[in-house]
């Protein structure tokens, strides 16, 4: 049972930031940090169907962790989240084109390591 | 005109000359606003025409982190002081984690967030999330000094992993060559 919300926790945070990146990537560059410039990104966003997605898996995945965390320490359930940072790259690099060379594999492998050693 | 203590951070987009291409650009100064000379707030000024993408993606990095970390670091001092959560939760029962860290938390963590979106519309997701990890190690030592938590022999090697990884992601360009060159 441990696994299979894990899987689903993994899954949301991993597709809620796909999205994110999507709707973002979308949207353009934010260039105009000017308040009634943020406040019309921030309508336009709230009507974008990839950033509804976004939250929408944000909020799965924070249930799901709290029914976790009901059954099982922290010091499991943390860990295994650092898992998504590497279904991420990955995604990152197949789905969104990005140029993962091989410093940024290096690092991200590292800090999923020890995002994992942080939590046990 | 009188001088009116405001804490307020914000962004501007006003033109700004000399152009902001480094943290020492950075100005922490009064401004005139509406009439109101309005002081004691850091206004960080970004000229959008001028600011290096790797500017503001320092300046929206050190958002998310600081969000995230003073976020969850408020959020388990109001936690400590309100208790364990209730089995049945009502309006009521909610009423003691409706303190003021537990606002302060989530208000922070609401920035933290915010600003991610913003970050990722310039930068890698694949360059974001490992340097976001850097919130773990602030968390470790929040929780070491603050709350007096102990930290074990692994959680240091996972301190030590952590900032070497995320060194080695910030050997690399924050966003594609495309957008870098602009």
């Amino acid at each position: 049972m441990n696994w299979i919300l894990i899987a689903i926790i993994v899954a949301c945070n991993t597709a809620s930031d796909i999205l994110q990146c999507c709707a973002m990537r979308e949207e353009g560059e934010v260039r105009d940090f000017h308040p009634s410039a943020l406040r019309r990104l921030a309508a336009r966003l709230l009507h974008n169907r990839r950033i509804i997605a976004s939250v929408a898996c944000m909020t799965i995945a924070f249930f799901v962790l709290m029914a976790l965390l009901s059954i099982a320490d922290v010091s499991f359930a943390v860990p295994a989240t650092a898992a998504s940072y590497l279904v991420e790259i990955l995604l990152a690099r197949w789905l969104l084109h990005e140029p993962v060379d091989w410093k940024r594999w290096t690092g991200a492998t590292m800090v999923a390591c020890g995002v994992f050693l942080l939590a046990i | 005109m009188r001088a009116v203590p405001l804490v307020i951070f914000s962004v501007h987009s006003e033109q700004y000359s000399p152009p902001v291409r480094s943290w020492k650009d950075f100005n922490f100064r009064a401004r005139s606003h509406r009439g109101i000379e309005i002081a004691l707030f850091p206004v960080v000024r970004i000229p959008p025409r001028f600011a290096s993408i790797q500017s503001k993606t320092k300046i929206f990095l050190l958002l998310v982190i600081a969000g995230n970390f003073l976020g969850s670091l408020f959020l388990r001092l109001g936690m400590r002081d309100a208790g364990p959560l209730p089995s049945a939760l009502s309006l009521g029962a909610l009423e003691p984690f409706l303190n003021g860290w537990i606002v302060a938390g989530v208000a922070l963590m609401a920035l933290g967030a915010v600003s991610q979106l913003a970050l990722l519309s310039w930068a890698d997701l694949s360059y974001v999330l490992p340097l976001i990890s850097v919130v773990y190690i602030l968390a470790a030592f929040g929780g070491w000094v603050i709350l007096h938590e102990s930290i074990s022999a692994a959680r240091w090697g996972g301190i030590a992993l952590i900032s070497i990884g995320a060194v080695f992601v910030t050997r690399t360009r924050p966003c594609r060559q495309s957008q870098a060159v602009r």
